[in-house]
């Protein structure tokens, strides 16, 4: 670089008119070349300036020669006052909202998303917590009007000019689809994901790949069978509140591929399930998915009774009994199951109801005692005892009345009522008097 | 114990002492010998009073940290501290960078702290600046910024500032 650019200065020389070129020498080092270079360069710039514009040197010293002598100053220098140096603020335009008109649009001074700035906003604003014994800082030189988002570009009258803007965009309604009934059977299918936008360059999330596909059973065409084994083998992907099938697919890396994995599933799980293989016919009395009372033990007890009472029109009673003995083990164990269970017992069995004579309409017998009972068996088990208590101590009244030894209680004296009023206990007690009376 | 050690001893030489026998003993029991740094002493984002009352202190200044989200609101404002928020290290090294690049183009020029908004793809840099140098410097030094910035960062980044004459014009209070 130093030598080219002596070169050139070299070259620069000779074109200017030949004046000395004694500083050549000075082509060895680098450094002073350039600096050498950049003075020569304006030391010879005037020269070479005065060379192209043809005038004579000597008329400007002819001219500085008719300037005033220097004074000569004697003594000390008198030292100027130092000022220091003011800042001179530029001429500064108004703010904008001096400027602005009442009836202006603000949607266009203010179109879109932007930081809060106090000399476009026409109105006072205020934010901040007050210093002591001063106001609330306003909106001028607030930095914290400028970090806080605003919605200065939504006001009322910009929503409704975008929202005509993209009206021409929106299609009707189709028709067809009212409602929710309509829609769930023409579209029975719901298929969602989820879009995510943070604030970042890249508009990718790894959430955005699942796909979730919900489908309720009643929509798909299945057998008894089919809805079984589908069931069996979705497991906890089904909701029987809802009755809604839900798969979840995040396994693929783009939501395209889960959404077409969602479609496999939901396709073979429907033909897997409608398919019989060998060996489902295997299934035995414990795989099934539910208690089903025909063919079952106790519906071969209720058609003994049924025969054993020489009942004629039988068909609707055993078909109740069958009807509450499946609510009991499918529906579970609770107060109301059991209670039509025992209805249904008494009339198969042919008992006289005691719920009609007793005084009130729950079951008088677990009176007192029903926070006990909630079980299901203890309840059976309490009702067997006092059936079987009830029926010893009435054999029992019947023999000792007729030998005149023992009265029952005024209380009990209505069978009902006794019925009703005895518990476990009582029937205990009354047992053990009743083997008293028997011994003695 | 400690508490004698601690009066005879100087902190360097007790965390060195608890330096060499966790290393020949490693997993010893020192709890006595707690030599980590006081935790109740904070000093960010804390000014001395002075005596005349002459320290000036902006809004920013005057409300210590722990007044974010009560008096004051964050400089930095992102998803990225959301429930999986994404990018997190990234965002914060480009705001540490974008304060020093910002700070140091606009030299004594930011009378407030820099305020960085990401609002989807776009990176918002606002703030107060002085009005020190003319109008010509800043609208290059603004487009300089956005072209720069936005070239590094990837992202299209706006400067959204504010300009006041008079430095005392940013002043909340002097203690």
């Amino acid at each position: 670089m130093g030598s080219s650019s002596a070169r050139s200065f070299s070259t620069l020389l000779e074109f200017t008119a030949g004046y000395v070129t004694s500083v050549r020498w000075i082509t060895t080092t680098g450094k002073k070349v350039y600096v050498l270079d950049m003075r020569a360069q304006q030391l010879l710039r005037p020269l070479a300036c005065r060379s192209l514009a043809t005038s004579h040197p000597r008329a400007e010293i002819k001219a500085a020669a008719e300037e005033e002598f220097r004074t000569l100053e004697i003594g000390r220098k008198k030292r100027e006052r130092f000022t220091a140096k003011t800042f001179k603020p530029a001429t500064m335009l108004p703010p904008r909202y001096k400027q602005q008109k009442t009836d202006q649009d603000w949607g266009s001074v203010w179109p879109a998303a932007r930081t809060f700035h106090p000399a476009t906003v026409p109105f006072p604003v205020r934010q901040g917590y007050p210093a002591s014994g001063q106001p609330t800082p306003d909106k001028w030189a607030n930095a914290e009007l400028m970090k806080i988002p605003n919605f200065l570009h939504l006001t009322p009258p910009v929503i409704k000019r975008q929202c005509e803007a993209l009206k021409k965009f929106c299609t009707p309604w189709p028709a067809g689809l009212e409602t929710t009934a309509k829609q769930e059977k023409h579209f029975p299918v719901t298929v969602s994901k989820s879009s995510y936008l943070h604030s970042s360059p890249t508009i990718r999330d790894p959430k955005a790949r699942i796909v979730t596909l919900k489908v309720h059973l009643r929509s798909l065409d299945l057998d008894y069978h089919g809805r079984d084994k589908l069931l069996r083998l979705v497991g906890e992907r089904y909701d029987a509140d809802t009755d809604c099938l839900t798969l979840v697919a995040d396994r693929c890396p783009l939501s395209q591929q889960n959404y077409d994995y969602c479609q496999y599933l939901l396709t073979v799980l429907y033909n897997e399930s409608m398919k019989t293989e060998p060996w489902e016919h295997e299934k035995e009395l414990v795989d099934l998915e539910k208690y089903v009372w025909e063919g079952s033990p106790s519906q071969a007890a209720a058609q003994n009774v049924v025969t054993a009472r020489g009942i004629n029109d039988a068909e609707e009673l055993l078909k109740e009994y069958g009807q509450v003995v499946t609510d009991l083990h499918n529906e579970g164990e609770d107060e109301a199951t059991v209670l039509r269970y025992q209805e249904s017992v008494m009339k198969l069995l042919g008992l006289t109801d005691p719920q009609d004579t007793a005084t009130a309409s729950e079951p008088k017998y677990i009176q007192g005692e029903r926070g006990q009972d909630k079980d299901g068996w203890v309840g059976q088990a309490r009702r067997d005892w006092v059936v079987r208590g009830v029926k010893l101590w009435e054999e029992g009244c019947e023999g000792q009345r007729d030998r005149g030894v023992l009265q029952p209680p005024a209380q009990h004296h209505d069978k009902n009522r006794a019925f009703a009023l005895l518990s476990l206990e009582d029937t205990s007690r009354h047992l053990r008097a009743f083997q008293k009376t028997q011994i003695g | 114990m400690s508490a004698i050690l601690q009066r005879f001893i100087s902190r360097s030489q007790l965390s060195l002492w608890h330096n060499t026998v966790q290393w020949m003993l490693p997993g010893a029991e020192l709890r006595g010998l707690h030599t980590t740094a006081i935790a109740n002493k904070a000093q960010a984002g804390r000014y001395r009073v002075t005596r005349d009352r002459s320290r000036p202190l902006t809004y920013e200044m005057a409300n210590q940290p722990f007044k974010i989200a009560h008096r004051k609101s964050w400089n930095s404002w992102n998803t990225t501290s959301l429930l999986e928020g994404m990018r997190e290290p990234e965002t914060v090294v480009e705001d540490i960078f974008i304060r020093r690049f910002m700070t140091g183009t606009w030299h004594n020029l930011f009378l407030s702290e820099v305020i960085i908004k990401r609002q989807h793809n776009m990176v918002r840099i606002a703030g107060i600046v002085h009005q020190k140098i003319n109008a010509q410097k800043m609208y290059f030094l603004t487009g300089y910024c956005e072209e720069l910035l936005s070239y590094w960062l990837k992202c299209p980044v706006k400067l959204e500032l504010q300009t006041v004459t008079d430095k005392q014009d940013v002043i909340y209070k002097y203690i």
